[in-house]
């Protein structure tokens, strides 16, 4: 550390950033107001708050509170790269954001975004790391010193021969982490890091966090999720309407849960667990949904990808009506699985029926009357100009529900989705969360039999989760069948009848939830350190 | 989303080509395409094109890949032959397409020696310049040439310029697959009628990747900005090429080829227009 610190003495050139660097990092907030351009609200309002060096912090609050324009701002995106309209003043050590450049403060306060995908900038891992460090001037010996140290604390140094683009959707987030790792900044703050980790890896964050922290480095967390956090962090604040709604310590917070009302943010998962789920009464007469020893590859992208199947020998049935949870780890196969069903990708063996009927023979365009999937991005799918248009969209094409009622079918998933007011918006100017809930609506509206939810929760506060879980409920009332890929187990625990968990594409437990999640606990750590030591076996190969 | 693998780009492989010092292989592209360009002959063609098999043979990519990018151009390159063939009225004439039909009345079209040289000249050195631009991008890892470029003390900027357009790539090629995977899953036929077809895909599929591209440069301008790029006015590389002995003897010895082949065939034996 002694090294780098002394490196960059030497790369700093302006007189305001040796005052920086002289002083320990602290974050001081003024009165904050800011309105983005074109809104009439203000994201924030009157924030107030000082934050010393060293602290753990988690920034937690419904969607739309305004958690995300807080830690723009403090990463000095805001007002630098937006447009909009800013009061008040945030200080990092002294420093006004408004004097610094964006670059300067990078090189003191790291902002790790959501979506890994638009973050990586180069095509291969190590250069990927590298990047920041690069730009910082570090010379190449300490680049690798720090390259390693930033790829061993997020466990990603199997990952170090990859291009970025053969990367699964978590191994990206890892490199991500780790590329602004190795810039070594003394404040990091992370935009729901553990959104599309599986608990496994949510674990090795949280504990990778505590320990940077503990180096001294100071951490923000904006998080849905903020009961795995409450043991390492040492203040939470909670925001509501872009203000400070709680500010204290997380047993602050557990004495006082009463703060929690109405903010759609929960401590511990299991205040929200509604009565288990009953299973199934009826004894359903046929199924709906076959699947017979599903193998699949992917096509290799290079030399150094590992080439296991990422689906082998997967065989279960779906009685209509049933919701039914996949689990597991990053790249287990929980997302080809979903493709296969919806016809997208076609198995190297086995074979996939629908109410008896072969659905790889089915064109993909006929069988969305019968099956509605919502992918892990929801900008790929979203193709109109209004967020009304986007909702009639498929009826539209696929001529079900009559016109009247697809109109009343729609208004009615808005509103409960909490997107009315959007009605006539671009569903581009949507923020995640909602553009999620939009195409969860869109697939809704023509009651297809079999629903494939891709991470719906990612980005949903547990207001939204309980809405988007009800209207699944309703679904499944009326029949149809629901596949939901998920990482939250209070979810499933909650709204599921079934658990599929399936390691490295094979399909380990197939159970009643409770059960699952029990095999899961025994099977659990040890089959994810086997996975562990595979790929390191695989590295050293 | 039939594929996750990308049709253009960076192959990575250790070979000997992928070995080279970037600058290398681009003064060797820059003066293929130098002697492509002015050396009107099929025969030289014809060697130049040999010349680049050679590259792909030893760079230990095989020649399905370099076929693969030839088949994209297929439609471009036979358009091309079939206008010069029809339209060049010099040079001695073979036969006519169509024989006088009536006393007064044609021949028309002729086909001519020069029309079926010209079309073999542009057919290969159309191939040529693809294939060698193929053969660069396949074997040069961009941050690699991003590095050696600022060794020439050009900007770093300009080396990324093409490091994040190759970055992009493969991102859109994947975009638009998910996309009109997305629609076919919402219920949008994409294949039915040509006209309809098509302007569906304009609508439904150009819409939101202009909207995803368009949000992802921006993204990606915070990205690097976040993390430093344009901190100063240099910066510094995980490792620079270095130029090796091979490097210096390729380099010279392409110089030297290429000078000898101007001048000699330019100046003392102009070459046949047909082998």
């Amino acid at each position: 550390m002694a090294h780098i610190g002394s490196r960059r003495s030497s790369a700093l050139s302006s007189p305001s950033q040796t005052t920086l660097r002289g002083r320990p990092p602290a974050l001081e907030i003024n009165n904050l107001e800011y309105t983005y351009e074109g809104s009439k609200k203000a994201a924030l309002t009157d924030i107030q708050l000082k934050i010393q060096p060293g602290e753990f912090i988690v920034i937690a609050g419904p969607s739309g509170s305004g958690k995300s324009t807080f830690a723009r701002s403090v990463a000095g995106f805001i007002p630098h790269e937006y447009n909009g309209t800013f009061q008040g003043s945030v200080k990092i050590n002294d420093q006004d954001t408004r004097t610094l450049s964006v670059r300067d403060i990078a090189r003191n306060v790291s902002l790790i975004q959501q979506d890994p995908d638009s973050q990586l900038v180069t095509l291969k891992v190590l250069n990927e790391v590298a990047f920041g460090p690069e730009n910082f001037q570090v010379p190449p010996d300490e680049i690798r010193t720090q390259l390693e140290w930033a790829l061993n604390t997020i466990t990603a140094s199997n990952l170090r021969s990859r291009s970025t683009h053969s990367l699964s959707g978590g191994e990206k987030q890892k490199v991500v982490i780790s590329s602004f790792l190795a810039i070594r900044a003394p404040i990091l703050i992370f935009d729901e890091p553990t959104a599309r980790l599986d608990p496994p890896t949510t674990l090795g964050v949280v504990n990778t966090l505590h320990q940077l922290n503990r180096s001294g480095i100071t951490i923000l967390v904006v998080e849905h999720r903020i009961q795995p956090f409450l043991t390492v962090a040492s203040r939470i604040i909670l925001l509501n309407e872009g203000q400070i709604h709680f500010d204290g310590t997380p047993d602050q917070l557990q004495k006082t849960p009463q703060t929690l009302t109405g903010l759609g943010v929960v401590l511990h998962p299991s205040v929200l667990t509604q009565p288990e789920p009953q299973s199934m009464s009826v004894a359903p007469k046929s199924t709906l949904l076959d699947v017979f020893n599903l193998t699949y590859s992917y096509p290799r992208v290079e030399e150094f990808a590992p080439s296991l199947p990422a689906l082998k020998d997967v065989t279960f049935s779906v009685q209509p009506g049933e919701i039914i949870a996949i689990m597991g780890a990053n790249g287990s196969g929980k997302s080809t699985l979903l493709l296969h069903l919806m016809g997208l990708l076609h198995p190297d063996t086995g074979f996939i029926q629908l109410n008896g009927e072969n659905l790889l023979k089915q064109p993909v365009s006929k069988l969305a009357q019968k099956v509605g999937i919502i992918f892990q991005n929801p900008l790929h799918q979203l193709f109109t100009q209004t967020v009304w248009e986007e909702v009639l969209l498929a009826s539209e094409h696929l001529k079900i529900p009559e016109p009247n009622v697809a109109r009343d079918r729609a208004e009615e998933l808005l509103e409960v989705l909490g997107l009315s007011n959007y009605r006539d918006q671009s569903p581009f100017s949507l923020s995640l969360g909602e553009q999620r809930r939009l195409t969860i609506a869109s697939i809704l509206l023509h009651h297809p039999q079999l629903l494939l939810l891709d991470e719906p929760f990612i980005g949903q506060d547990y207001r939204n989760v309980h809405q988007i879980m009800r209207l699944q409920q309703q679904a499944a009332e009326n029949g149809a069948a629901i596949l939901l890929a998920t990482h939250d187990a209070s979810i499933v625990k909650s709204y599921c009848h079934r658990l599929l968990f399936l390691y490295a594409g094979q399909l380990l437990i197939d159970a009643p939830v409770q059960q699952g999640l029990d095999y899961m606990k025994n099977l659990g750590d040890s089959a994810y350190r086997l996975e562990l030591n595979k790929l390191e076996v695989e590295q050293v190969g | 989303m039939k594929t996750r693998t990308s049709s253009f780009g960076y192959l990575q492989r250790d070979s000997f080509v992928h070995r080279l010092n970037p600058l290398t292989k681009f003064l060797v592209l820059i003066l293929v395409a130098i002697l492509t360009v002015t050396l009107v002959s099929v025969l030289t063609a014809i060697a130049i094109f040999c010349f680049i098999l050679l590259g792909f043979y030893g760079a230990g990519i095989r020649l399905r890949y370099a076929l693969g990018r030839l088949l994209r151009l297929l439609a471009f390159i036979i358009l091309i032959a079939v206008v010069q063939i029809l339209f060049t009225p010099y040079g001695s004439i073979l036969f006519y397409l169509i024989p006088t039909l009536a006393p007064g009345f044609g021949p028309f079209l002729p086909i001519t020696t020069m029309g079926i040289t010209n079309a073999l000249n542009l057919v290969f050195r159309l191939i040529n310049i693809v294939l060698v631009s193929a053969l660069f991008v396949a074997t040069t890892d961009p941050s690699r040439f991003a590095a050696s470029l600022t060794q020439l003390r050009i900007p770093y900027r300009y080396g990324y310029t093409l490091v994040l357009a190759l970055r992009l790539v493969p991102l859109f090629d994947d975009e638009s697959n998910t996309v009109q995977a997305a629609q076919r899953a919402r219920g949008i036929p994409i294949d039915r009628g040509i006209i309809r077809s098509f302007m569906r895909r304009i609508r439904y599929t150009f819409i939101p990747l202009i909207f995803s591209a368009l949000g992802r440069v921006d993204a990606l301008t915070l990205a690097m900005d976040g993390r430093g790029f344009g901190f100063a006015k240099t910066r510094t590389f995980l490792s620079y090429p270095k130029f090796t002995a091979k490097d210096w003897g390729i380099a010279i010895t392409s110089i030297f080829v290429t000078v000898f082949s101007l001048w000699y065939f330019l100046f003392i034996m102009p070459l046949p227009q047909l082998i």
